[in-house]
């Protein structure tokens, strides 16, 4: 449950609710389109003031107060030019310099008036014209009079007095239809300024409505830039908050590594203030210095390629340093932001010492309990073996015991002794097969098994238990399968074991033992009822548990170990089925076990057959070859119990009373079977037998079968390894003690002769049996499968396929080869086998030794089939 | 031949009579003009000595006038630094009686000229002479103003200067 990927989350989507105020967008757009039109609108009135300028210009000259003077001092001249006139003519002797001037300015005022442009407009009028050419007339008649001298002059004044007395009217009309001219100019010239302010009025008052267009869209930007200011600062409170209230140490750094930010909870795990801590560089800071070359080049890796390794990828586990140099776990996660354009990493982080602790020390106690679990199966499994051992000397003295002749007294005794022991023996096999079981060593073998047979052998070998509790057995078998593959010792466990638990915890009642095929068709099911004290429900699992008895009067009743469902249950479990209950208290119960019903296995069924074969040949065999046989043994029980199965088989052995004694007669005598005991003092069966094996003494090559209560599967790849060539379970039968002989015996030193024998003899029973064809034919058979498999074997390279079938043949040519008296090479085959089924590589070692011994064995069978 | 000589000689005279005659007539009166004891002084022109102080020439049209004219003549500012003035107003008055004031520090460089002569002439007080104080009008829209026109003062025979 981190929380800080959640924090990060957090801060993260903060940040990114910062950047994403809609501040900016379409402002920019609307903004360069108000200054567009307020700059179009500028210039339209510029243009438009610039037009009324000249207009206003324009009017300058003809509105120029100087007109409106120059037509006024028309008239103000002529009049004076009338007084000087006057003057001249009351007064005889004045002079005339002043009525030439005089004349001399009223003519310039009216070549003006004539000529200059600003009249131009008003001599185009009618009125105006007649005026003017009266007043130019007038000069034209008298420059000549004033040019002349003052007599001619003074002659003319009269008449002068009288035409300029006219004229007055003439200037007046002139100025007249001056006034109304310049009045008319100026109303065209108001006009036309008036419709040019109007202009510049509309374009003003467009200029204003764009502006307080703008100026509003301005405060609008203006309150919502300061309410996503508000919401910034409001989210970088947010951001403060969490950061500073998390319970996570948060460290922001910059790509070069400085520390940018570094919060509360960092502060308390890593013991550095804030101000001690900001701007410091990281790795100098808090990483250990064994991680700091690591951080640094993944930095510069960051800096050169932008590539990380760590940003983003979850929680991390890595190590951190408090200020005081302690160097403690953390658990951390990194992500990288922009700030400022910026990359930076924020990182964070929390300290796991505690968690670390706890889980160290659950480990610990994990470990412990696992330990102790294992010491105790040990325990058990070690127990169990030794407990066999004097066991196996009790059964096997007891059944010598029972052939020396014994009274009926004695019988029964003994009898009494056996069914104790054999009980002992029960209990702890029991406690083996379940540590067996539990250290994933059982090996299940499915062979055909007919449920009514079964069934009906299982129930009457156990009727007379349930006589004794008053009890009827019976067994429904009608709606069973014809045939089921299952492993026929291990269902027989099982089900005997509900059947004596339906004994024990019944009593005057009724047993039934059914089988019936299950209705998908590939399952069977073989159910145990009883009408007894019943199980209460809750007890349905704990019954399966070890050690379990369900209370003391139920105890009482059972003399049970409180193993057999827990073995049960564990042997179901390895055949693929499944094992339950259904119960009434003090009704009954009814235990189930349900198994697939399995298939024909071929090579099953081709071992079974081989099997049989070489049973009945060895026994001819043993007829007639009595082999040599050491027995190293140093219990002194055992040791006569195998002596004397040896010889009442016909063989004759030498005993070695322990492992030393063992080497010293393996040097001096060849042997065809050594039988060896694993448990010796001094010197034990696994270092006897590498010393025989490593010696050059004759029995180098002598199969050594060991005896042993230890029948844990890697102790027998020890034993293997050791070059024991099969491993015997005690307690030591008759039955496996011969097969075994059969299986190993006949090799070693003087292995020729008696091998001529005996192949001879098997050939000569088969010939007799079958007739000489079949004897040939098998042996060519023989000799083809070997070529077969030694040339398959040379292949270096071989799939798993390869390796079942390479098995399977080997196994079949072990068994002819055995028949064949052919036993190294039987031997050899049995060893590749089991190396080829346990997956073992390297074959070369067995290859070359088959090899060899198929060599001799060829040349001999191709020589025999050759002189038959 | 004689006869041409002797009218070409007397024409000569004639004319060098009437230049003569011409130049030592007085055409512009300065008054006012302050001088070393603190008492005012007035100065007469003769055309010659405006002459000397200095003359350009340039062709405009006049509001008063038809057609383009050429004007030579003194220009203003170089008559006034003639006459050591700094500061003040400049009355102008015409023949006519007609006055205005200039301030000095408007009298423009390349600007208003005392004309003396119009079209290569003298003018005659028929001809708005026999001086005639033009701006260049058509050189700048800044002569063209009402001030300007106003200040165009013709048949201008005096100034007085005021502080």
């Amino acid at each position: 449950m981190p929380p800080a990927p959640s924090y990060q989350r957090r801060v993260l989507n903060l940040l990114k609710s910062l950047s994403t105020f809609p501040i900016r967008g379409i402002q920019g757009a609307g903004l360069l389109a108000s200054a567009t039109a307020i700059a179009f609108i500028a210039v339209m009135i510029f243009v438009v003031a610039g037009s009324l300028r000249q207009e206003i210009d324009d009017q300058a000259t003809a509105t120029a107060d100087t007109t409106q003077w120059s037509l006024a001092q028309t008239e103000v001249d002529l009049r004076r030019l009338q007084f000087a006139v006057l003057e001249a003519m009351n007064d005889e002797g004045i002079a005339f310099k002043e009525l030439r001037n005089r004349f001399d300015i009223f003519y310039s005022r009216v070549v003006t008036i004539a000529y200059g442009q600003q009249f131009a407009g008003l001599r185009r009028e009618a009125n105006a014209q007649n005026a003017l050419k009266s007043l130019t007339d007038f000069l034209d008649t008298f420059s000549p009079v004033f040019d002349g001298d003052e007599e001619q002059i003074r002659k003319r004044l009269p008449e002068i007095d009288e035409e300029l007395h006219k004229l007055a009217q003439e200037a007046r009309r002139f100025s007249l239809a001056g006034v109304q001219e310049f009045a008319e100019g100026a109303d065209t010239h108001r006009a036309s300024v008036g419709t040019l302010l109007s202009r510049i009025a509309f374009l003003t008052l467009a200029l204003v409505i764009i502006i307080f267009v703008v100026v509003l869209f301005l405060l609008k930007l203006v309150q919502r830039s300061v309410r996503a200011e508000s919401a910034a600062a409001e989210s970088r409170n947010h951001i403060q908050e969490v950061i500073s209230t998390s319970i996570d140490g948060i460290l922001t750094i910059d790509t070069d590594g400085h520390i940018l930010d570094y919060n509360g909870a960092a502060e308390r795990i890593f013991g550095y203030t804030r101000q001690e801590a900001i701007g410091q560089l990281m790795s100098k800071l808090v990483i250990p210095e064994h991680l700091q070359n690591a951080h640094e080049a993944g930095m510069a890796r960051f800096r050169e390629t932008g590539e990380h390794h760590v940003v983003g990828k979850g929680l991390l586990l890595l190590e951190a340093r408090r200020k005081d140099g302690s160097v403690f776990p953390v658990e951390l996660s990194i992500s990288s932001a922009t700030a400022n354009g910026k990359a930076i990493f924020v990182s964070y982080l929390r300290d796991i010492s505690s968690r670390v602790e706890v889980e160290k020390e659950l480990i610990e106690t994990r470990d412990k309990a696992v330990a102790g679990e294992k010491a105790k199966a040990d325990l058990i499994a070690v127990m169990s073996h030794e407990m066999r051992t004097p066991l196996n000397g009790l059964i096997g003295t007891m059944e010598l015991l029972g052939g020396t002749g014994l009274n009926t007294t004695q019988s029964k005794y003994l009898s009494g002794m056996e069914t104790s022991a054999n009980l002992l023996l029960h209990h702890v096999n029991g406690v083996l097969s379940m540590s067996r079981a539990d250290s994933g060593f059982m090996q299940i073998e499915n062979a055909e098994l007919e449920p009514s047979a079964f069934l009906e052998e299982l129930v009457e070998s156990q009727r007379p238990a349930f006589k004794a509790n008053s009890n009827t057995i019976i067994y429904d078998v009608d709606h069973a399968p014809d045939r089921i593959w299952v492993d026929r010792v291990k269902l027989l466990q099982v089900v005997l074991n509900l059947v004596a638990n339906a004994n024990k915890f019944t009593k005057n009642g009724a047993i039934s033992v059914d089988c019936d095929q299950l209705s998908d068709g590939e399952t069977v099911e073989f159910r145990v009822t009883d009408t007894g004290i019943g199980i209460a429900s809750e007890h349905y699992d704990t019954i399966f548990e070890d050690f379990r008895t369900l209370d003391t009067s139920y105890g009482r009743m059972a003399e049970g170990s409180g193993l057999g469902l827990g073995i049960s249950r564990r042997i179901v479990t390895a055949m693929g089925g499944t094992i339950g209950l259904e119960s009434e208290l003090g009704v009954g119960s009814i235990f189930w076990i349900r198994l697939p019903i399995g298939q024909r296995d071929l090579s099953e069924e081709d071992k079974r057959s081989k099997r049989a074969d070489e049973i009945k040949a060895s026994q001819e065999r043993f007829a007639v070859t009595p082999v040599r046989i050491l027995v190293v043994e140093d219990n002194e029980i055992n040791r006569l119990v195998a002596i004397d199965m040896l010889e009442q088989a016909g063989h004759s052995p030498d005993v070695a009373q322990d492992g030393v004694e063992g080497v010293r007669m393996a040097n001096e005598n060849a042997y065809d079977l050594i039988l060896m005991d694993i448990s010796m003092p001094e010197l034990d069966g696994v270092e006897a037998t590498g010393i025989i094996r490593n010696g050059l003494g004759p029995n180098c090559t002598t199969p050594i079968l060991a005896l042993t209560a230890h029948a844990l599967p890697q102790d027998k790849d020890r034993f293997r390894n050791a070059g024991i060539s099969e491993t015997v379970v005690k307690p030591l039968t008759a039955e496996v003690l011969l097969r075994a002989i059969e299986t190993h015996a006949g090799v070693g030193k003087g292995m020729e002769a008696r091998s001529d024998r005996g192949i001879e003899s098997v050939l000569e029973a088969i010939k007799a049996r079958k007739g000489p064809e079949a004897a040939r034919d098998l042996v060519i058979e023989f000799i083809t499968s070997m070529d077969q498999v030694t040339s398959t074997l040379s292949n270096t390279t071989k799939t798993q396929t390869d390796r079942v079938a390479l098995a399977t043949l080997a196994h079949k040519c072990a068994g002819s080869a055995s028949v064949l008296g052919c036993d190294a090479v039987s031997r050899f085959l049995g060893q590749l086998e089991d190396e080829l089924q346990s997956g073992s590589s390297d074959l070369r070692q067995l290859e070359q030794m088959l090899n060899v011994a198929w060599k001799d064995e060829k040349t001999r069978l191709e020589s025999r089939l050759g002189s038959s | 031949m004689g006869f041409v000589t002797q009218c070409a000689v007397a024409f000569t005279l004639l004319f060098l009579s009437a230049i003569s005659t011409v130049a030592s007539e007085t055409i512009l009166t300065v008054s006012g003009l302050p001088a070393a004891s603190g008492s005012e002084l007035t100065v007469e022109f003769e055309l010659e000595e405006l002459r000397r102080i200095g003359e350009i020439t340039f062709s405009t049209t006049t509001p008063w006038t038809e057609g383009e004219q050429t004007f030579t003549g003194v220009p203003l500012a170089t008559f006034v630094s003639s006459l050591d003035l700094k500061a003040g107003v400049l009355k102008a008055t015409a023949v006519n009686d007609y006055a205005v004031e200039i301030p000095i520090s408007e009298a423009l460089f390349d600007g208003p000229i005392i004309a003396y002569l119009k079209n290569d002439k003298r003018m005659s007080v028929r001809e708005k002479g026999p001086l005639w104080l033009v701006y260049p009008y058509d050189s700048d829209a800044k002569f063209r103003t009402e001030i300007v026109y106003s200040r165009s003062i013709w048949q201008l025979d005096r100034i007085v200067v005021s502080e």
